[in-house]
């Protein structure tokens, strides 16, 4: 599954993704952007859980895993009862004040069907925000270890 | 209604004759009132045996009006508004629409079916309201004079009340009996008007209800420490929105009568229940029970605890400031990001 993985020291706090996710879905933002220490700018987003606490939470069983592996909100099934923004470890999750329903990404989902990348991603200036694999990041950081032991095997 | 009422004197006997049929039309200010108005100063022939009584929106006739005009000797009462989408106050006549469905519903129940009509009569039609009074009154001569005997009883000042009175009046002189162990007006009143009730016990105060209420009937304040859930009773139109969005059935909708109010703005709170406030910000955050039945759908995972709650962005900034000490000690640890 393709998920949306963060490289947080590049972010610089510019909240380019909150302004592009807001266009893209009806002026309801999902991403947030904290700033640790009144300084550190740290992009926040649903990181889409292998076991999903709002999922098993919500008690119209409105949250579900879309075929692109994203967990969704059904409006129609949602009536807003806050549930799953209680048990999100991250604090993702937020009832709309103007719609009374959860709001909540959901990885693009239109646009990573068509092939593209969640808009977030695409309009982050400093590639802070990736699109990829779950284990592409870590498969990267691997492959830099290695180099670095090779490097310094080669020094000795 | 206020506290002081009037009883209603009964209507003298009619002389002895031929019965004329007695109709009250409850006009609305705006459009078939007018209408009665063009029909007289065009000269139509007019049916014998109507009273208009001029309203300022057909939205203003209570179910109340209409049964005490019935108890008070009325053959019939006509109800008329202006077209869907006309009204003067944009939505009375659908409002009075739906008020005439629910008193028809107990006229027939009755079997009173007939004596009671809703139509829809514009400012420019007179020739349709001549009509619409003839064949009323033509109606009512076909079914004979009301079965009522002219006469109501004095009425309590509270609304509700005053309509069970008039109902179980009109109950008693038609010798209509409700089933075994119900009262009149649970028998009589069993679906479509109504108003949500709370099970005071089983609500969690998650405020679905309030976030799915087409009407924004439910009002929701959160202050010192509790919160409040209330209702403006004449907002609600018994979609039943709320009952079928509760998450524990705590909320029905239950065959009772809160009818047009006199204060629309009128608030009704339902229940109080304390809430959980964050134990960083101090904002309220949940009911407490909300977060005491979490753990029932939780399964393996962590069931956040009430002294260590967070709100929603107290614990973005929690893991935020979490994620930035670890990238802190990755990096003092040789490592790179």
């Amino acid at each position: 599954m393709k998920q949306v993985y963060l490289v947080p020291h590049r972010c610089m706090g510019c909240e380019e993704c909150l302004v592009a996710c807001e266009k893209a879905h009806d002026w309801e933002t999902r991403a947030y952007v904290e700033i640790v220490d009144g300084y550190f700018p740290f992009p926040m987003r649903c990181n889409h859980c292998q076991d999903a606490p709002c999922m098993a939470a919500c008690p119209k069983d409105a949250i579900k895993r879309s075929a692109s592996g994203a967990v969704v909100v059904d409006t129609a099934l949602c009536i807003g009862c806050g549930t799953c923004s209680l048990v999100c470890p991250f604090g993702v999750p937020r009832v709309s004040a103007r719609t009374g329903k959860v709001v909540k990404c959901d990885l693009c989902d239109d646009r990573v069907t068509r092939g593209e990348r969640p808009i977030c991603v695409e309009s982050c200036p400093k590639g802070a925000l990736q699109f990829g694999e779950v284990d592409e990041p870590l498969a990267m950081r691997r492959q830099r270890l290695a180099r670095q032991l090779k490097g310094a095997l080669r020094a000795c | 209604m206020t506290a002081t009422r009037v009883p209603v004197a009964a209507p003298d006997e009619p002389p002895p004759g031929p019965h004329v049929p007695r109709v009250v039309v409850f006009a609305c200010n705006w459009c078939s009132y007018t209408a009665a108005d063009l029909a007289g100063t065009t000269r139509l022939r007019m049916p014998a045996g109507f009273t208009v009584l001029r309203v300022m929106c057909s939205g203003r006739v209570d179910p109340l009006y209409i049964l005490e005009a019935l108890a008070l000797g009325a053959d019939a009462v006509l109800v008329t508004g202006c077209h869907p989408g006309d009204c003067h106050y944009s939505s009375g006549n659908v409002q009075a629409r739906r008020r005439v469905d629910f008193v028809k519903q107990i006229l027939d129940r009755l079997g009173l079916s007939g004596r009671l009509e809703m139509h829809h009569v514009s400012a420019a039609e007179a020739p349709r309201f001549q009509q619409l009074m003839t064949s009323a009154v033509e109606r009512i001569e076909r079914l004979g004079p009301s079965p009522l005997s002219a006469g109501c009883p004095v009425l309590p000042p509270n609304k509700r009340d005053a309509f069970c009175t008039v109902l179980r009046h009109i109950a008693g002189q038609l010798s209509v009996t409700p089933p075994e162990g119900t009262s009149i007006e649970e028998a009589l009143v069993t679906e479509g008007f109504g108003e949500p009730e709370y099970d005071v016990d089983r609500c969690i105060g998650c405020g679905a209800c309030a976030a799915s209420c087409p009407q924004h009937n439910i009002e929701i304040v959160d202050a010192d420490g509790t919160r409040t859930i209330s209702r403006f009773h004449s907002r609600c139109v018994r979609c039943k929105t709320c009952e079928e969005s509760c998450p524990v059935d705590a909320l029905r909708v239950v065959p009772r009568f809160d009818l047009a109010a006199f204060l629309s703005e009128e608030r009704r709170p339902a229940l109080e229940l304390p809430l959980v406030c964050c134990a960083r910000c101090g904002q309220p955050v949940a009911p407490r029970r909300q977060i005491a039945q979490l753990g029932d759908a939780m399964n393996d995972h962590a069931v956040p605890r009430e002294d260590t709650m967070l709100c929603a962005a107290c614990q973005r900034r929690a893991h935020a400031a979490a994620m930035r000490r670890h990238m802190t000690a990755h990096r003092q640890a040789g490592g790179q990001t």
